[in-house]
């Protein structure tokens, strides 16, 4: 009893010390919230980002959101901050505190910020939110959405894919007529993915056999490289894999078996993987960082393009294809040709790209 | 003589427990919060302004509060809540000797049983549905952990490996629930939102007259701290607690007073998963009025949770200041990355230093002991001086 | 000069002076019993002189020149060699292995166990320490081991030998020979300090005889200036009856009925074969016997701790044969463990909370699943009073206590629940003697109010001065029961070997080294 009592007491006057100790430093610490130390001015334009559990340097998302906000602040000369957030408690926490701290706008990354976005925004109307990856119903005149057409960018990958396996540039290209797509989940960006795929393969090779699958789920490279290897024994030469992490796998499947060449997504992974450019053909890229930085620009210019959700195509360089690097000397021109007009074709409206499959 | 002398020397075994029981959580959070200000300075910020905007983080600012607006102190309370219940989760098992390592897999199941029963019970008025998901959510924690207390009951299966086992399949298993038979409509890795009817209502809507603003704190929190002493209750006052107590004692001696050690087991590891249960729940009627997909939520609080229950010494009572603390780290984090420019990770940091402390209680009396004996012999010296 | 001399070492725990500046001679073929209470600092004190504990303060010489031993290390570069109550024997090595293990001799590089093996067997003979040098520990008697830990300290080159409670674990004729040896190697030249409470030891084999109470030197004598009473009043610092009076029993009805049992024991071998037995109302029947040859899994089969293989138990002619523990107590036996601090006590509990251990469920202590404090609080105020169980409040942690008012606890608690059958196991393990003077009137008491009482104790004397009946066990059956008026010493400890009933003759192998032992 009398040592219950004790814990408690203890741990109430640990609770205690700490609370009034660091009512005293907060008191030294400045008002300002600015990281320089001094006083930014009144007008100064600050933007934001909360970061999901992936956090800084994921080579994806949030990498790339951060890259549009710092192309801001060099281009325009505005203030910057991410706040990396370790499980979605956070989100809700950092949301608010930036918003209170005058960030305007601030990005949220990710599907799963979709609650938190909506609930502050409406409780801090002052502040404007972007959804990275969002599609909000209703949103508010401060909530942006930006989405983004995967399809098209999936579409000029699938061009890619559906020529070169009938190619001969490369040993590995056999005479099957057959590619492969790995999905990660089967979530709308990646099923759009994977429609603008099949599209764009069919498109230009109308015979070709397209084998989709999926893994279930984002992180689990052992089953990427187990699904890549089965799309090779198929006879799969060419393999696109729309699925984060478990994509990783499916690259060293067909890197390691020497039988297929690999198309990345979201982010140029030639960049991003090790030793890719013997395996990797090109990206289906998602250019986030021209989106944040076009939604920031429009605010900064006094026009915050809130109230809807935008989505960003070739039309607007919010989705594209990655260089060939390595393999721009062997892809015969007729495959750049042929990209180049799907691009001009879809950016002057004249094709559109199918979401879903049909 | 003997007599006094004896009394003295009991009075003393007090006083040195109480420090210990007391003295070793508190020194363990000092000497943690004092290395993480060096790691802190030793990566060129400032300590003094980086826990100033944590506490600020977490508690708010005079200002605020008199305006009502207790948004901080509500985001701390908030995350105290599924800490709370989770850490009674652990302290339970640590009274009977078990190490419940597994208690997220039965947070989850609480989880998932909210979410569906959320759903199927929306027509309901809240003050029916929500015992009734509270109930099955507990149910459905309890049952998550009744095979392997069965196991360690008939086979003596140890614990430690079979929830754990337990807690990946919950993981795997509620990660399938979500993407498949009860997926959003809106996207994947979250369930549908749950109808008003059914959240637990926060602060502000309970006293609208002191929270002006609103709050994340709700009424899981107020359950949570009654739970906290209801479990001292059950702990101090029952048979069952009794029992407990006695197995995770010496469960030798237990048995020879005829403790059924098997049932007590099974009893500990069950009501220990339905105090896990129950964590999931609060988090979805009060939080997040959904269940995000663990996968990528990370929220981890049943492993949190042993590190409450630790610092708590599994006190029941003391669990519930345990998980303040904890939620009042974590809710000052980005308070801290903002104000601070110090990384979230540091308070990760600060969190393991002072589980690394507690567990290294051993250390710390090691270090008290010398202390009094140094001063015992200076006492000595002086005597003979 | 005398070979080893203390002067005020003093020892502080937190809260006791163990050791309160005691000073101590040892001479050069002397035989030194330290003679004392459980705590009243022994242990303490050769702990020191032999590098396991720093003292706090005083001065330790050898051979006249001052030495500051820090480690058992030091201690053996001296010449102290010490055998532990416990034994720090490597079961699975020979004995060889064991004696030379720390020390090993070496050629090239390679150990030298040709010999090492000789060495060994050239101690053992000139001793009188008979013991085959390539047998695995785990195969030999604990007598055998103490021989062996005996040997390891000689090998050692130890001239002054510190033996701990050296008799607690051995037979009468294992002690005899034991002090066959002490004189055999202080006849040498060894010089030896006997730690020990046993009266009748330091009568038979020390020299002088040095006593201590609460930390202190309270008395020096020789055996011949003194008897056992004298020295148990140095001890206690009070007089103290060492015989117990008894009235002769009237047995009454059989209470504990157990008829061909059958127990495995931890390692599943079989620890009792077929054995029988009754107690009746109003005796005291007592199992003597070698440790380890089935009475604890007799007790533990009795009070349902373990489950018998074949066989029955009954109680006043109810069957709890395979009943759990708390089905035993609810028939009416109690059970004072022969481990107090692990099956009997809950040291982390209140000494309220512990006397209600085995009642925990029951009117009037609980109900409906809730304890009720105030009459647990009450019975135990007046078990602790009618126990003389030292303590301050009821609630203190069992833990906190002594070890003779542990034991005090534990029968409060077993005898206040007014069992018809007690079971006791070793009720004066590790108690000073005025404690054991408690325990023994109070089972006595329970006796004369007409309880059956099962006494299983490997103290000799404690049976003999107890017990109705006396039953010798040996691997697993009972070898042999005799009444009170018949036991001696000599005839239980013949039994408790492995002497058949029949002939006279040794059954087994090892009453035959034993007998080679004992003559060389």
């Amino acid at each position: 009893m009398k040592k219950s009592f004790r814990t408690i007491c203890a741990l109430f006057v640990v609770f205690a010390m700490a609370t009034v100790v660091l009512a005293g430093c907060s008191s030294t610490s400045t008002p300002s919230s600015s990281t320089t130390g001094t006083t930014p001015p009144a007008s100064t334009f600050k933007a934001a980002m909360v970061t999901d559990i992936g956090g800084l340097g994921d080579k994806s998302f949030n990498d790339l959101s951060w890259a549009g906000l710092e192309k801001a602040k060099t281009d325009l000369g505005i203030e910057t901050k991410v706040l990396s957030s370790k499980s979605i408690a956070d989100y809700e926490t950092n949301l608010t505190n930036l918003a209170s701290a005058g960030f305007s706008p601030v990005f949220a990354v990710g599907f799963l910020m979709t609650d938190a976005v909506s609930k502050i925004a409406s409780t801090t109307p002052d502040t404007n939110f972007g959804g990275i990856d969002i599609f909000f119903t209703n949103p508010p005149k401060n909530v942006v959405g930006l989405n983004f057409k995967e399809q098209e960018a999936g579409y000029l990958a699938g061009i890619v894919a559906g020529l070169a396996t009938k190619a001969s540039f490369d040993p590995r290209l056999n005479a099957q007529n057959v590619i492969g797509f790995v999905g990660g989940m089967p979530i709308p960006p990646v099923q759009r993915y994977e429609a603008g795929f099949v599209a764009g393969a069919k498109s230009v090779n109308p015979t070709v056999k397209v084998i989709s699958l999926y893994a279930g789920k984002f992180d689990d490279q052992a089953k990427g490289k187990e699904l890549g290897l089965s799309l090779i024994s198929q006879g799969a030469d060419v393999v696109f894999a729309a699925a984060g992490q478990t994509g990783i796998g499916t690259f060293t499947a067909c890197q390691q078996s020497k039988k297929a060449l690999f198309i990345g997504v979201d982010t140029d992974q030639f960049l991003t993987l090790t030793n890719p450019g013997d395996t990797i053909l090109t990206s289906a890229v998602k250019r986030i960082d021209n989106a944040v930085f076009s939604v920031v620009k429009k605010a900064k210019d006094g026009a915050f393009p809130g109230g809807q959700n935008l989505t960003f195509g070739l039309a607007d360089d919010g989705v594209g294809i990655a260089p060939y690097h390595d393999f721009d000397a062997k892809v015969p021109q007729a495959i750049k040709d042929a990209v180049d007009k799907a691009t001009a074709d879809i950016k002057a409206g004249t094709v559109t790209v199918p979401e879903t499959l049909k | 003589m003997s007599e006094t002398h004896e009394a003295s020397v009991v009075r003393e075994n007090l006083w040195m427990k109480a420090l210990r029981t007391a003295g070793v959580p508190l020194l363990s959070v000092v000497l943690a919060m004092i290395i993480g200000s060096i790691i802190i300075k030793a990566s060129g910020m400032d300590p003094l302004l980086a826990w100033g905007a944590l506490l600020k983080g977490a508690f708010g600012s005079p200002d605020k509060w008199a305006a009502g607006n207790f948004r901080e102190f509500g985001d701390t309370i908030g995350r105290a809540t599924p800490l709370a219940f989770a850490g009674l989760a652990l302290a339970f098992g640590f009274r009977a000797n078990l190490f419940n390592i597994g208690a997220n897999g039965q947070l989850l199941l609480g989880s998932i049983t909210a979410a569906w029963l959320g759903l199927v019970l929306a027509g309901l008025p809240g003050v029916l549905s929500i015992p009734m998901i509270l109930i099955g959510s507990a149910l459905a924690g309890a049952a998550w952990a009744f095979i392997p207390a069965i196991l360690k009951a008939k086979v003596g299966a140890h614990e430690v490996i079979t929830t754990m086992m337990f807690s990946w399949i919950g993981l795997y298993l509620t990660s399938w629930i979500i993407a498949a038979p009860l997926k959003d409509a809106a996207g994947n890795s979250q369930t549908p939102m749950l109808a008003q009817s059914v959240w637990l209502p926060t602060f502000d809507k309970i006293l609208p007259g002191l929270f002006r603003t609103p709050v994340n704190a709700h009424l899981g929190f107020v359950i949570a701290v009654v739970l906290a002493v209801v479990v001292w209750w059950v702990l101090k006052r029952t048979t069952l607690g009794y029992g407990v107590r006695a197995v995770g004692f010496n469960q030798w001696a237990a048995q020879n007073g005829g403790i059924s050690i098997a049932k007590t087991t099974v009893y500990a590891l069950c009501i220990s998963g339905a105090l896990a249960g129950l964590a999931g729940a609060s988090e979805v009627l009060g939080t997040n009025h959904r269940m995000f997909d663990e996968v990528s939520a990370g929220s981890g609080f049943g492993f949190t949770g042993i590190a409450v229950a630790l610092l708590a010494k599994s006190h029941p009572v003391a669990v519930v200041f345990s998980a303040l603390l904890f939620g009042a780290l974590s809710a000052g984090a980005g308070m801290m990355q903002l104000t601070a420019n110090v990384s979230d990770r540091i308070i990760m940091i600060v969190q393991a230093l002072i589980i690394f402390f507690v567990g290294a209680e051993t250390v710390i009396t090691w270090f008290i002991k010398r202390r009094q004996k140094r001063a015992l012999e200076e006492k000595g010296a002086t005597d003979v001086a | 000069m005398p070979i080893l001399e203390l002067r005020d070492i003093t020892k502080i725990f937190p809260g006791v002076r163990a050791n309160d500046g005691v000073s101590l001679r040892l001479e050069r073929g002397e035989i030194v019993a330290l003679l004392g209470e459980n705590g009243a600092g022994k242990s303490t004190l050769m702990n020191v002189v032999y590098g396991l504990m720093a003292p706090d303060g005083g001065e330790v010489f050898v051979d006249g020149a001052q030495v500051h031993i820090k480690t058992p290390r030091d201690a053996i570069a001296l010449g102290i060699g010490m055998v532990h109550q416990h034994f720090m024997l490597v079961q699975t090595l020979t004995v060889t292995e064991n004696i030379i293990l720390g020390h090993e001799p070496s050629r090239f590089g390679v150990i030298d166990l040709v010999s090492a093996r000789s060495k060994v067997s050239d101690l053992s003979t000139r001793y009188g320490l008979k013991v085959d040098p390539d047998e695995r520990v785990a195969d030999l008697s604990v007598g055998m081991q103490q021989r062996v830990e005996i040997l390891k300290a000689l090998f050692q080159g130890a001239r002054i030998l510190i033996l701990d409670e050296p008799t607690a674990v051995l037979t009468p004729q294992e002690v005899r020979e034991l002090f066959g040896v002490v004189r055999s190697l202080v006849a040498e030249g060894l010089s030896v300090v006997l730690i020990t409470h046993k009266l009748d030891e330091v009568m038979g084999v020390a020299d002088r005889v040095v006593v201590m109470r609460d930390g202190r030197v309270v008395g020096e004598t020789t055996p011949a200036e003194t008897d056992q009473v004298g020295l148990a009043r140095m001890m206690v610092g009070r007089d103290v009856v060492l015989s117990v009076d008894k009235a002769p029993s009237k047995p009454g009805e059989t209470v504990l009925e157990v008829r061909d049992l059958a127990v495995l024991d931890d390692r599943r071998l079989e620890a009792l074969r077929c054995i029988s037995l009754v107690v009746r109302a109003g005796e005291v029947v007592g199992i003597a016997g070698v440790d380890g040859n089935g009475q604890r899994e007799l007790v533990e089969a009795i009070v349902g701790l373990r489950k018998p293989t074949s066989g029955s138990i009954s109680l006043r002619g109810k069957d709890i044969t395979h009943a759990a523990p708390h089905a035993t107590i609810h028939a009416g036996v109690s059970h004072v463990p022969e481990d107090r601090q692990r099956r009997g006590l809950v040291l982390e509990f209140d000494l309220a909370e512990n006397l209600v251990l085995g009642d925990q469920s029951d009117a009037p202590y609980a109900s409906a699943g809730i304890m009720h404090g105030r009459v647990i609080d009450e019975t135990a105020r007046e078990r602790i009073a009618d126990y003389d169980v030292r303590t301050p409040s009821i609630r203190v942690l069992a833990g906190n206590l002594s070890g003779g008012n542990q034991q005090k606890l534990v029968l409060a608690r077993e005898m206040g629940r007014d069992p018809d059958l007690l079971v006791a196991a070793q009720p004066t393990r590790g108690l000073d003697v005025g404690a054991i003077e408690f325990v023994h009137r109070r089972i006595l008491a329970e006796r004369d109010s007409g309880k059956a009482i099962l006494l299983v104790s490997m103290e000799l004397d404690e049976i003999m001065s107890l017990s109705d009946r006396i039953l010798v066990m040996y691997e697993g059956r009972v070898a042999a029961e005799l009444s009170s008026e018949e036991a001696d010493a000599e005839r239980i400890g013949y039994f408790m070997t492995g002497g058949s009933n029949k002939d006279g003759a040794p059954l087994q192998k090892p009453a035959t080294t034993v007998a080679e032992g004992g003559a060389s």
